[in-house]
């Protein structure tokens, strides 16, 4: 589904140039729950924005089923973007003005779909996340779980190909980091393409392959079968 | 401590200059406006005031039935009248002479000239540059002059003893140089006294009313029945005076009686019917709006701002500072934003002072500036507690945990009266941006409005000499007729547009009724010249002059006729000044005194002093037929003076000058009120659409287009301007009839304005918006969905 090869990003400033990712080569395959591990300021989370199209890279090709990204304009990439890649972010980035239901909808007034689906959708994966309760509530009157879940479910509602999580669980407690770590377990177990960043081999564990960086390069690549059991 | 403040004060303004400059610039603009404003009805209030007697001298005035008032009185009267009222302690007169030609060796002067009382400059003491106020008068071939005549006459010297000859005949001997300059007064608008002789002449009968008399009333007095007394003694004396039962005066002279304090005649008088004060009132109204603009812009982004030193604030309380200190701080730096923009606003008054001063006709002086000195430091005071104040206790109460957290940014505290203040911004804008289309179409019509009369191309020659130049009207009439570019020639005592000039009003009887009507003297190319339209009858033929034949002739206006309710009017006789006159001709009525006064009832007369020589042109070569007309006109008909004259569009056009002006004020101030609005609402939204960065880089992540993310920008601007707009329709609506109730001759509402004036403001307010939100959509995605 994504294959990054020799790939690189260059941070300029006025006296200094940052190599945040060197010559980067990685597959994702359809189905397959990618963690990306590293310690802070090796590159993850440029990588996980460069294969969100948030980002952009200097050198190498990285291609999206089988389409290549580079030189794609801002509007291609948006479109790309909004048809086929869900994000879930450590500070959720959910709209503060927005009810719970409109903050989920908005992805899918976005790709015009019509305002009954719309409701008939956005009702669906509430009830999945088990958030439904809430829709009327903003942002700020829940919990950091009940936020992360929130946007999980944005996430989810337009049924992207491939669901990129910057640090979901960075900024829970234990339990409410257990939930949703369930919750994309149970993504992945019913198909869905993740990529992770995490901080936390705990977190990591969950996913079938791991990947190391540092200083911009990928140190190693292992798949990872162990059982894990929720506490 | 102070020092540490004015650093980060000035660091603050080096770091992000836009909000301390656009308040400078608005504070500038509205303290400037508001200064002029201040100087300009300080003014208008200062007539008189610089008199020590104001409270003391009084002006006689009558109005008619109709509603015209007049401020001349019966010269007799005045002292009848202070013998018989113990109130009345002294008079003083004078008297319109009109223009006269004051000539000093090869100077000739035209200069509006006075007879006054020998006691004139005790009532007015205006100050002497040379002679004596006291014994000036004492001769009557003595000639006082203003400052600024001897100046034009004499230059520099001191005239007092210099001969002067009026209108080439007598000598005079100037005898006193008085000021006017600084001085605000109605009667600057004569240069030249001599003595009012005590003897009564033919003219200074009873019934005569060209006199101006000024009473002394030491005491308080009833206002009303002193009209009362007054009016009833004069219809006594003058019923005595003129052998005549008092119930036929009464038919005559049906009037009242007042007297007007001088301190508040120029804005306050009868004749000006309450309208005196409306300039002031806009102006101010306006003026002090700016100012409530300043004062919004200055909240709305010290609370945008305010964000920006939130933590420096949470920092100064952490470290012990206490909420006064900080409350402090801000007010002060507030105080010296005053400050700087009350210095600019100094500068500027002092170069827009001149233009301004020309533009509404006044003369006005920065060190004037001192007199409202109280008034302007309160006005700053106020502006500085409410545009001070406010922000700074927000400031000072900011959580400093919830701060240093960096948990602040996206506060929404502060945003509703933001809204609020922006909405009372447009809503202000679109109120004054509507009535001021409405003036301009106003205007547009007076300027435009078929008068019944055709105004173009009318010269329009007075005759200095009418007597000695009357047996010589048919012989210049025929030579003008004959110049190239001359199309006709025609003659009037009373011009439209010209107000009374020397034509009188009078009371016409016809069977039992009488009707105050304007006498005018034409001759009988008079209508055609014009091209006033005879709807009913002839015109006069050139032998029916008025007091020659039998019968006298005269010609009336459609108004007349519908006063009296004439039936079928041709034939029939009325009675002017106790002599039958017969109607040959009813002409269609037409505007002569300006828009704000209903049409006269009007009677035309052949002959007998037609003063003045109007001659239509042609368009072409114009400049080489006045020139033609001088020449001819000083060479053979009055060698002895100047030609003086004027175009009738020109002087119809001074008739409605205020309003001009009004329109160039209200033009002004709304273009400055709706500049110093986007001011504001640019740094508002700037900082608005700054604060949602964050969200629009989450929408954009999660594929809005372009265009989406504009509109959810927008939009909330937008409803604010329009929820504006909507509360400023009917307000402007209300206020703009009351305006046009003013006019005799109106539009109707116009709907224009309803629909311009909101686009204006909201098609800028998008823009200004968008341009804003532009900026937005280059947002780096990935650092504003990182950080908070």
């Amino acid at each position: 589904m994504i294959k990054l090869k020799n790939l690189s990003k260059i941070y300029r400033t006025e006296d200094i140039e940052t190599t945040a990712l060197n010559a980067i080569d990685f597959e994702v395959q359809e189905g397959e729950f990618v963690s990306v591990m590293g310690a802070s300021g090796c590159g993850k989370s440029t990588l996980l924005n460069t294969i969100g199209l948030l980002d952009s890279f200097d050198s190498g090709s990285y291609t999206f089923r089988g389409e290549e990204m580079a030189n794609l304009t801002e509007r291609q990439r948006a479109n790309i973007r909004k048809e086929n890649i869900g994000f879930v972010f450590q500070n959720f980035n959910l709209i503060d003005e927005l009810t719970v239901f409109e903050n989920v909808a908005l992805p899918l007034f976005y790709n015009n779909v019509s305002k009954s689906e719309r409701q008939d959708r956005v009702t669906e994966i509430l009830k999945r996340m088990d958030i439904e309760h809430r829709k009327n509530h903003f942002p700020q009157q829940l919990s950091g779980g009940q936020q992360q879940r929130v946007a999980v479910a944005r996430a989810l509602v337009t049924e992207p190909q491939l669901i990129l999580a910057d640090e979901p669980t960075g900024n829970l407690d234990s339990k409410n980091g257990n939930e949703v770590m369930e919750l994309l377990t149970d993504l992945h177990q019913q198909g869905a393409t993740i990529i992770m960043v995490t901080h936390s081999s705990y977190d990591a564990s969950f996913s079938s392959k791991i990947i190391e960086l540092k200083d911009g390069q990928i140190l190693a690549q292992k798949v990872n079968k162990r059982e894990i059991k929720l506490v | 401590m102070i020092n540490n403040w004015f650093k980060i004060f000035l660091r603050n303004i080096k770091k992000r200059p836009l909000y301390p400059m656009v308040n400078l610039l608005g504070l500038t603009a509205g303290i400037t406006c508001f200064l002029l404003a201040m100087l300009y009805v300080g003014s208008e209030f200062s007539y008189e005031k610089w008199n020590p007697n104001v409270d003391q001298i009084y002006k006689n005035i009558i109005e008619l039935p109709d509603g015209q008032v007049h401020v001349g009185s019966p010269r007799p009267l005045a002292e009848v009248n202070v013998a018989a009222f113990e109130e009345f302690t002294d008079y003083t007169q004078y008297k319109d002479e009109g223009e006269q030609l004051i000539s000093y060796g090869t100077k000739d002067i035209f200069s509006q000239s006075s007879r006054v009382s020998k006691n004139f400059f005790e009532f007015f003491p205006f100050p002497f540059k040379y002679g004596d106020p006291k014994t000036a008068l004492e001769h009557p071939s003595n000639l006082i002059i203003t400052a600024e005549l001897a100046q034009s006459i004499f230059g520099d010297i001191n005239p007092v003893g210099k001969e002067v000859k009026i209108n080439n005949e007598k000598p005079y001997t100037i005898a006193g140089v008085y000021e006017l300059k600084g001085n605000n007064t109605q009667l600057d608008y004569f240069s030249a006294v001599i003595l009012l002789t005590d003897k009564y002449d033919e003219n200074d009968e009873w019934g005569n009313f060209n006199i101006h008399t000024y009473y002394k009333i030491p005491n308080e007095f009833d206002d009303a029945a002193m009209t009362k007394k007054l009016t009833s003694f004069y219809l006594e004396n003058a019923a005595k005076e003129m052998n005549s039962p008092i119930e036929d005066v009464k038919k005559y002279f049906t009037m009242d009686f007042y007297l007007e304090n001088i301190g508040e005649m120029h804005l306050f008088s009868r004749g000006l019917k309450g309208k005196g004060t409306n300039n002031i009132f806009i102006l101010s109204l306006l003026s002090l709006l700016l100012l409530v603009m300043c004062a919004i812009n200055f909240v709305n982004l010290s609370i945008s701002g305010a964000t920006q030193r939130a933590k420096e604030v949470a920092i100064r309380k952490t470290l012990g500072g206490s909420k006064k200190g900080i409350t402090v701080q801000f007010v002060l730096e507030v105080m010296f934003l005053c400050l700087v923009a009350f210095c600019l606003s100094l500068a500027l008054v002092e170069i827009s002072l001149p233009s301004f001063g020309n533009l509404l006709d006044v003369d006005l002086h920065i060190l004037n500036v001192l007199e409202y000195l109280p008034l302007i430091l309160s006005t700053i005071l106020i502006l500085i507690v409410c545009a001070g104040l406010f922000p700074a206790l927000y400031l000072s109460n900011f959580n400093p945990v919830k701060v240093l957290k960096g948990n602040f940014s996206r506060s929404k505290s502060g945003t509703v009266l933001k809204k609020g203040l922006m909405a009372f911004q447009f809503a202000i804008c679109a109120v004054f941006l509507i009535g001021a289309f409405v003036i301009n179409a106003q205007l547009k019509y007076m300027n435009e409005k078929d008068l019944g009369f055709n105004k173009e191309q009318v010269m329009m020659i007075e005759v200095s000499d009418r007597d000695a130049l009357e047996p010589k009207t048919d012989m210049y009439k025929r030579e003008l007729n004959k110049m190239p570019g001359v199309q006709k020639v025609f003659m009037s005592d009373r011009p439209p547009g010209t107000m009374a000039r020397y034509g009188s009003v009078t009371r016409v009887k016809y069977i039992e009724d009488y009707v105050t009507t304007d006498i005018h003297f034409i001759d009988h190319e008079f209508f055609p010249g014009m091209e006033i339209e005879i709807l009913e009858g002839r015109n006069f033929l050139p032998t029916e002059l008025f007091d020659t034949v039998g019968v006298n002739k005269v010609v009336v206006n459609e108004k007349f006729i519908r006063e009296f309710n004439i039936e079928k009017p041709i034939g029939k006789t009325i009675d002017l000044w106790e002599q039958d006159c017969e109607i040959i001709g009813v002409v269609k009525d037409y505007i002569s005194k300006g828009f704000g006064t209903d049409i006269q009832p009007a009677l035309f007369a052949a002959g007998y002093r037609t003063s003045v020589v109007m001659l239509r042109l042609d368009t072409e070569d114009i400049s080489q037929t006045i020139a033609a007309v001088e020449d001819f006109w000083t060479t053979k008909i009055e060698p002895d003076y100047p030609l003086q004259y004027e175009f009738l569009d020109k002087d119809f056009a001074a008739l409605f000058e205020q309003h001009q002006k009004l329109q160039t004020l209200v033009s002004a101030l709304s273009a400055i009120m709706v500049l110093i609005a986007l001011f504001g609402l640019f740094a508002v939204a700037t900082h608005s659409i700054q604060q949602r960065y964050k969200e629009v880089a989450i929408r954009k992540t999660i594929g809005a287009s372009e265009a989406q993310i504009l509109g959810n920008l927008i939009k909330d601007f937008a409803i604010i301007c329009l929820g504006a707009i909507l509360v400023a329709l009917p307000i402007a609506y209300v206020l703009s009839s009351r305006w046009l109730e003013d006019f005799t001759y109106r539009i109707d509402m116009p709907a224009i304005p309803y629909f311009v004036a909101p686009l204006l403001i909201f098609g800028l307010t998008i823009f200004i918006i968008w341009m804003q939100a532009r900026k937005a959509l280059s947002v780096d995605l990935v650092k504003h969905l990182k950080f908070e």
